[in-house]
């Protein structure tokens, strides 16, 4: 059932493309005003969620499953308008030939009935809401910066106070202190307007930086779900363990080697039965090879495992 | 001891802006280097400068003694094998459209160090080197992973027989499972064949990892 308090839910979400699913029945609810982050490596199935959260699965991509805002299903008017994306690409949300201003002021009259001249003010308002003089609504992307491009980019996700903003890894080909200023930025934005956010990151500094609770997935599915500081403090499931003890940045003397995750992922259609994990799991057992995990609540989180458990020591 | 790489006061400049601002700094065989700092520090203009791909206006790289900068571009060519760049996008720096062991087998051929049966073997061992199975030699770039295809061009480098490795955020482009594992390569390797590394990202967890020394470069200056 999906929680009653929750802004938007996802419910037994399948994506897929000639009949092998890539998502393969996703369930996870974003609350009022959090940041969840949907974590994941190449390939686990993380931009394809965002994407079916938009109504922008890619040509020839069949899904189903339920997306639910405020209890009601996800309709294509509510694209772009009560959610909006933060693209990957985040310079291509901007053409290149028209003034910013217009491009924002079109934005809002193609999902409201606003005038043209109650359009362009509100566009010049959400330029300034991200530090933009509206003075500058009249310059192309070109003349702007890199640092206001990108912010020009979040106020073209902004302008039509969603309640839900999806930022799909926006930030990856920035170095870190720009990263935390434009993740920073965002965030301070949907906090002012009350909006959710939905960070789709493979990066779990990033995570650990500005995420509430978060989703980690493997193969399309779910591994373990819940608040960030619970899960990086004791992962629970061995996919998130293997992937936390694998990052350089833990206490260990430099040089050493570093634990490593056997093996790599399942491509699409691979995982026949049972727990996808598997083949790379040190804790599998025969269950595991012909069981699927189900989602269960463990220490305050959300696991798919067969054997995790809280050890009392 | 000679350092093996010796970069005295270098200064590259674009037009009128400075971006590195007389550097200097040593990389000793089987030791790394860190080179961290935000984007438009320095960093890779240096390491653009190191590998030669271009002339500093002032300054010296010294490899193994010899002076860089003042070589011309084919005295240059006996050297330039010695010191092997590996960039981050390891499917932009790989030809789209011939065998992973052909493009290994390149440097060999370009320095006359191909033959038959000894040329295949030692592709096939460079393979094996970097933790592929010798039969991914018969694969394009796109038919491999990220991973593969960043030992893929780890293989090529070291293809050269290289004494310096620059890497240039050689890891930043992979999925953290398969980082560790490239991470870890990266530091047998060093073991096995004493390479020294320029190592530039700004995944700081990374560098501290692998750095013997790690510089801070802003503003085109070293400021610790
Ligand atoms: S269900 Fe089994 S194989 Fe999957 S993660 Fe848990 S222990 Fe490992």
């Amino acid at each position: 059932m999906p929680r009653s308090d929750a802004l938007l839910s996802v419910r037994g979400l399948r994506v897929g493309f000639d009949g092998v699913d890539v998502v393969r029945g996703l369930s996870f609810d974003v609350l009022p005003g959090e940041v969840l982050a949907l974590v994941g490596e190449s390939g686990a199935g993380k931009s394809l969620t965002a994407r079916a959260l938009l109504g922008m699965a890619p040509r020839g991509a069949t899904s189903a499953g339920r997306v639910l805002l405020h209890g009601s299903p996800v309709t294509p008017a509510d694209w772009g308008r009560r959610i909006a994306l933060v693209p990957q690409d985040a310079l291509s949300a901007l053409s290149p030939a028209h003034p910013v201003g217009d491009q924002l002021a079109l934005a809002v009259r193609s999902v409201q009935g606003l005038s043209r001249k109650d359009a362009r003010l509100r566009a010049r308002e959400a330029l300034s809401e991200v530090g933009i003089p509206a003075a500058r609504s009249g310059s192309f992307p070109h003349e702007f910066s890199g640092g206001m491009r990108q912010r020009a980019v979040l106020a073209m996700a902004l302008v039509n106070r969603p309640d839900v903003v999806v930022a799909d890894e926006p930030t990856t080909a920035l170095d870190p202190a720009t990263q935390d200023m434009v993740l920073g930025l965002l965030r301070e934005r949907c906090s002012a307007t009350g909006a959710s956010l939905v960070l789709v990151t493979h990066a779990l500094d990033v995570v650990r930086a500005h995420a509430d609770r978060m989703a980690v997935l493997y193969a399309g599915a779910l591994a373990e779900y819940g608040p960030v500081d619970r899960v990086l403090a004791r992962p629970l499931a061995p996919y998130t363990a293997g992937l936390l003890a694998s990052l350089p940045s833990g206490p260990r003397p430099p040089k050493t080697r570093l634990p490593v995750v056997p093996g790599r992922p399942p491509a699409p259609g691979e995982p026949a039965a049972g727990c996808a994990f598997a083949p790379r799991c040190a804790r599998a057992t025969d269950r595991c090879r012909t069981e699927r995990p189900e989602p269960r609540p463990l220490d305050g989180r959300t696991v798919a495992c067969h054997h995790a458990a809280l050890e009392t020591t | 001891m000679t350092p093996l790489l010796d970069v005295r006061d270098l200064v590259v400049r674009y037009g009128a802006a400075t971006a590195v601002d007389g550097v200097s700094f040593q990389v000793r065989a089987g030791e790394t280097v860190g080179l961290v700092g935000p984007s438009g520090c320095g960093k890779s203009s240096t390491a653009a400068a190191v590998l030669r791909l271009r002339r500093p206006h002032a300054g010296e790289v010294r490899f193994d003694g010899l002076e860089l900068t003042a070589l011309s571009e084919r005295r240059l060519r006996a050297v330039r094998p010695r010191l092997q760049p590996v960039f981050q996008d390891p499917y932009g720096s790989l030809s789209p459209r011939r065998r992973i062991r052909a493009q290994i087998a390149e440097p060999l051929r370009v320095q006359g160090r191909w033959s038959r049966p000894a040329g295949p073997e030692r592709v096939a061992e460079l393979l094996d080197m970097v933790g592929l199975d010798p039969v991914l030699g018969e694969r394009l770039p796109h038919e491999l992973s990220g991973g593969q295809c960043q030992r893929a061009g780890i293989a090529r480098a070291l293809a050269s027989a290289p004494e310096l490795l620059v890497l240039d955020e050689p890891v930043s482009a992979l999925d953290p499972s398969l980082r560790a594992g490239v991470l870890n390569l990266l530091l047998d390797l060093q073991d096995r064949l004493g390479l020294g590394y320029l190592f530039i990202s700004h995944d700081m967890a990374a560098v501290r990892h692998l750095s013997d020394r790690v510089l801070t470069m802003r503003a085109g200056k070293i400021v610790t």
